[in-house]
Order: structure tokens, then C-alpha cells, then sequence
């Protein structure tokens, strides 16, 4: 008898993407799928292996990649662009932020969509380049919506609901945990803008994740069960403008508030969280771990470590 | 269209920017428009080279298409003056004015914006088998963009129905191509990727007429670089004259500025229309003050 295979969060994304491109491609909508080495080698680290439809190989010009998806928006074509590194994106601001206030300015509504499915490589060893994790940053900046799936049922909402939604957003996915079993957690409650998720509710803590660190606080809620405390947990995406209520709501009734951020921006959605909690009960006890006072990068593990042992032992 | 009926479009559109740079001399416009004088020619001829699907991406300096595409001078003025009356009810100003309905699906104030937007633009109309072609416009300081050469490169890559223009006044601000960088042979740039180019100059409109129609006829098979030499006869922006240094004086109370030079579309389209342009063009200018929301002082119009 086989064994059963747990799935990947690689394996969850490739389908979920499979299924999204698939109901695109019954219904006829004009699609454009291209990316950079997207049907060939590795096609993207395993992000586009196995897509179905027709995939458009492209060259090294992010800049342009990014206004063509706009042109195609605006046209009312369905464009997604793979982007093997984050980082690239960054060659594409000017598209991102001075286009997409066009579109918006225009105020008429765009039948088109254009994605950004970029891979962010949090994994560690990349060196002093190469491994921006800035999400927050990139979307605060353009004032664009974001999403840093890292739960099963995330992946599956996220990609199925935004992916070829009429606008533009940018979906990140975590390159570290590629290979790792995907995090299969009880959804509780999801925005509808899919801004937050809630996967517990629980008495002592409020914990709060922003750039996958989802499977950190998963960890910690657990920690803390198993000392005989409950926690509520929250995964939350940079969607604008922030609507942070229920987490808010939540922190004042815990009385304590657990921020994650793996991004390593100086400016961390994690201290905008804590200021409102703060400003609507300034009794809570808060706890905010980023990686602010890392944003040099080099041949490291270069990983998202907060003390879970002792933040599950603080009372 | 008729030569004459498009030089006497050329002498409109002249007018209609005479009017527009009264208007910024009494400072009516709290925004930064940019004058094209010079351009006239282009615009007309490239109005009447669209096919009905056609679309444009413009640049800052659009002041001679937001015209001619609308062939009005009201949308585009009350639009500077960010009135809800304004061709986009006031919302997008001068630099980013665009006009669906007329063919403008984007109009950039960044510098070489436009053309990766272009090209999106371009592919959509491929990805629907239509015929359509995007022009997208661009000048001497925009080709010194990295988003010139990689929208040539994607372009040509995936054949897309895309015709760049490249209005070259040799300015970008105050600054000389000779004073701030080397020279780009853009046909022998276009040429390296198998793209087809075409120069113009001389706004003669026949001819522009022409070498716009082939521009168009091979976009379809993918894309094509035109470069056009423009003398801007303004300044960068605002009013002319609006400087302290600035030599050129523009005032309707001289009426029409014609230069006797074939680098003025103006005077081109004088030529052209002969003993009748002396008579059209006072024509013109006796309607001018009427198209302002308020009308001109009587030292401003010649008579």
C-alpha cells in the first residue's frame, strides 16, 4: 500500500494556479501568461510547471514586462506575470505606481486584470543581493494590494479569487517553503478583501503574521496550548487600505498583541498594527518582531527567528 | 483628406494653442501644460492616418493630439482648466490627459512611461487578430530611457502592431542632445532589431500622410520607428514668452506665429492653402477670443 503524500506548498500553488488558468481558459477569457524562462529549465523554480494554456517566454526587461501587462489591463486582456525574484520588481516601480494611478485616475473600471505572481526568496544563502523581501514596501509605495499566501486554504482563496480579478495586485509566494509541507490550518474567518485571516480564536494573545511568518505564529499558538493558553491567529496582507479592525478588536479582548513581520523594511506594517491596537486599548501588552535591524543581507540562513520559547512562556 | 482641408486643420490647431498660451500668460491654468507649436503637422497627419481602432499613448507634451484627435478646442481647454466640463470631466489635467473615445488610451508625464504601456496595448489588439495599430509617441530625452530599448526589443520579439514616433526637437528642457549626451542613430539602432524606420521632416503633410500610412501598413507585421525632426517653437512649459532669457515672443496680438522655414508646420500649411491662407488665417483669429471662457482683451487679438 502507497503512502500518503502530504502536499508541498509548491504542489498546493501549481494547482491552485492550474485550477484559476483552467476556469480563465473555459470561459474564453483572453489570457496572457509570460514570464522569464516560464516553459523552460526549471520553469521558474517549479512556479509555472504544469500550467495549462499558452505560456510566452519573454526576456530580461521587468520594466517593460510590468507596463505590457498594463497595456494589456487596459485592453481588457487577463495578463499574469511570473517574476522568479522579487527583486526584479523593483526595476518595474515607475510602471507600478505612475500607470496604475492613471488607471485608477481614469476611474473608469478595467474588465482586464494584470498580475504579478512574483517568488520571493526568503530562503536564505542568496547573498548580499538577491533575497528583497520588501512586499509591504512595494505595495505601501504604489498603493497596490498584495498577498503573502502561506496557509493551504490561503493559497487556494487567494489565488483562486485574485488572480484574474479585474485591477492589478502583485501575489508573492515563499520560496523557503517551496519543498515544505504545506500549513493546513482551520480557517476561522477570511475579509472579504482576503486582507486577513483568521485560523483561532483564543483567550491570551492575539498573534498577528505579515510576510510568512504564518507557519512562526502557527508554531507559537501551539506553544502555547500546550502550556494551557490559547491564542488567536492572524494572517494579514497589504491590501490598501489597511482594515485592521477585527485584529484590533481582538488584541483590546486578549490584552496581548504578537506582531511577525519578515519583511525587512524600516517602516513594518507590524508597527502600524501596534499603534492602533495601542490607540483603542493602551493596556494591551505588545510584542513586535520584525527584521528592521537586518536589512543587510549576506550568505546566511537569513531567517525569520523570534523567540517563540520565551514569547509562549511570557504572561 | 484633402491636403488643403488638413492645412487648414494645421492652422486651427495653431490657433487653438495660441489661445491656450494666452490663457497660461493671464495665468488661468493652475497646472503645468506644455505647448507644442511646431508639432501641428504631425498631429494633423497622423489624426487623419488612424483607422477608427487605432490607439495613441502619448507623451507629456500632447497638446497638438489631445487637438487634433478631438478636433475641439473645448474638451481640452476646459480639461486645464480642470473643469467637470473637461474632456475627463477635469480629473487628469495636461500631462496625463488621456481620451478613449478619440483613440488616446494613455498619456504619460513620465519619460519613456508610454511605451512598455504601449506595448500592452499592442499585444491586446494581437492577442484579438484585429488590425490595429498603437502609435506610440516619444522624443529626443525619452530614447535616452532604458524603456525605449527594451519596448523595441519586446516589440519586435513578439511582433507586436506597434509604431514608435519619435518627435526629435533635439531639446529636453533647455538641454541640447550635443550638450548632454552622444548621438543615437535610432535608424541604426532600429535596424540592429530588424525593425523598420522612417524618418520625416519638412512637414509637408502629403508626405507625412504617406510615410504614416506605410508606418502603419508594416506595424501590422510588427513594430516600426519613425523619428520626425520637430523645431519646438515654445517653451518647455508654460507660457511663451514666459522668461526672462527667453527670446521668441508669441502673442496673437501679431497674430498666427508663422515662420517663413519649413520647419514651421504653419508656414507649410500657408503654402499649401496659398492666396486662401491670408484670408482663413484672419478668419480664424477673428473667432479666436469667443472659444475663451473669458474673452481676450482687444490689445490681444490683431486685427
Amino acid at each position: 500500500m502507497s503512502q500518503p503524500v502530504t502536499p508541498t506548498y509548491l504542489a498546493t500553488l501549481n494547482a491552485a494556479l492550474a485550477r484559476a488558468v483552467s476556469a480563465a481558459l473555459a470561459s474564453h477569457t483572453p489570457l496572457v501568461q509570460m514570464g522569464e524562462n516560464i516553459d523552460k529549465g526549471s520553469c521558474i523554480c517549479g512556479l509555472t510547471r504544469n500550467l495549462p494554456g499558452v505560456l510566452t517566454n519573454i526576456g530580461n526587461c521587468e520594466l517593460t514586462h510590468a507596463g505590457t501587462g498594463f497595456g494589456l489591463m487596459m485592453n481588457g486582456v487577463h495578463c499574469v506575470l511570473y517574476v522568479k525574484q522579487l527583486d526584479f520588481l523593483l526595476l518595474a516601480l515607475d510602471q507600478m505606481a505612475n500607470t496604475m494611478q492613471l488607471v485608477r485616475a481614469q476611474g473608469a473600471p478595467v474588465s482586464g486584470s494584470f498580475t504579478i505572481a512574483a517568488i520571493v526568496c526568503d530562503q536564505g544563502l542568496q547573498g548580499p543581493q538577491s533575497s528583497f523581501q520588501g512586499l509591504n514596501g512595494i505595495c505601501s509605495t504604489v498603493r497596490a494590494d498584495g498577498f503573502a499566501p502561506v496557509a493551504k486554504v490561503e493559497l487556494e482563496r487567494i489565488i483562486a479569487a485574485q488572480l484574474l480579478r479585474p485591477g492589478f495586485r502583485i501575489l508573492a509566494f515563499s520560496q523557503r517553503l517551496f519543498g515544505a509541507p504545506v500549513l493546513d490550518l482551520p480557517l476561522v474567518w477570511e475579509a472579504e478583501d482576503q486582507s486577513c485571516f483568521q485560523f483561532a480564536s483564543g483567550r491570551d494573545a492575539t498573534i498577528a503574521c505579515f510576510s510568512f511568518t504564518l507557519d512562526s505564529g502557527a508554531e507559537l499558538a501551539a506553544r502555547m496550548a500546550a502550556g494551557g493558553r490559547s491564542a488567536s491567529l492572524y494572517s494579514l496582507h497589504p491590501v490598501s487600505p489597511h482594515r485592521w479592525e477585527r485584529v484590533v478588536e481582538d488584541a483590546a479582548r486578549t490584552g496581548r498583541l504578537i506582531v511577525f513581520d519578515g519583511g525587512k523594511e524600516a517602516l513594518s506594517p507590524a508597527h502600524k498594527l501596534a499603534a492602533q491596537v495601542l490607540l483603542a486599548a493602551p493596556g494591551v501588552r505588545v510584542d513586535i518582531h520584525t527584521r528592521e535591524e537586518e536589512a543587510i543581507d549576506a550568505v546566511s540562513e537569513d531567517r525569520f527567528a523570534p523567540p517563540l520559547e520565551e514569547l509562549a512562556l511570557c504572561r | 483628406m484633402n491636403p488643403r482641408e488638413l492645412a487648414r486643420r494645421v492652422l486651427e490647431l495653431r490657433l487653438w494653442q495660441h489661445l491656450i498660451n494666452e490663457e497660461m500668460k493671464r495665468g488661468r491654468f493652475r497646472i503645468p501644460i506644455h505647448a507644442a507649436f511646431g508639432h501641428e503637422a504631425l498631429a494633423v497627419a497622423l489624426d487623419a492616418a488612424l483607422a477608427p481602432a487605432d490607439q495613441l499613448a502619448l507623451t507629456h507634451r500632447n497638446m497638438a493630439y489631445q487637438f487634433a484627435r478631438a478636433r475641439a478646442f473645448a474638451p481640452v481647454y476646459q480639461e486645464y482648466l480642470l473643469s467637470p466640463a473637461g474632456a475627463c470631466g477635469g480629473q487628469l489635467g495636461s500631462m496625463n490627459l488621456t481620451q478613449p473615445s478619440h483613440g488616446i488610451a494613455y498619456t504619460s508625464s513620465i519619460l519613456g512611461n508610454n511605451l512598455p504601456v504601449a506595448s500592452g496595448l499592442a499585444f491586446a489588439h494581437k492577442l484579438r487578430h484585429s488590425e490595429a495599430v498603437v502609435f506610440a509617441l516619444t522624443g529626443d530625452g525619452a530614447m535616452e530611457e532604458g524603456a525605449f530599448y527594451e519596448t523595441l526589443l519586446f516589440a519586435r520579439s513578439h511582433r507586436l502592431p506597434l509604431a514608435v514616433l519619435i518627435e526629435n526637437n533635439d531639446h529636453s528642457l533647455a538641454s541640447r542632445i550635443a550638450e548632454r549626451r552622444s548621438p543615437v542613430d535610432a535608424g541604426a539602432l532600429a535596424a540592429s532589431l530588424d525593425i523598420p524606420y522612417l524618418p520625416l521632416s519638412g512637414n509637408d503633410l502629403t508626405v507625412y500622410g504617406q510615410t504614416l500610412a506605410r508606418a502603419r501598413g508594416a506595424a501590422q507585421a510588427g513594430p516600426v520607428v519613425l523619428e520626425a525632426r520637430v523645431r519646438t517653437f515654445c517653451n518647455h512649459a508654460g507660457a511663451t514668452p514666459g522668461w526672462a532669457t527667453d527670446p521668441r515672443h508669441i502673442s496673437l496680438s501679431e497674430g498666427l506665429v508663422i515662420e517663413p522655414s519649413s520647419d514651421d508646420p504653419a508656414h507649410m500649411a500657408a503654402r499649401l492653402l496659398g492666396d486662401e491662407a491670408p484670408a482663413f488665417t484672419q478668419s480664424l483669429v477673428a473667432l479666436a477670443s469667443g472659444l475663451l471662457a473669458i474673452p481676450l482683451e482687444e490689445s490681444c487679438l490683431s486685427r
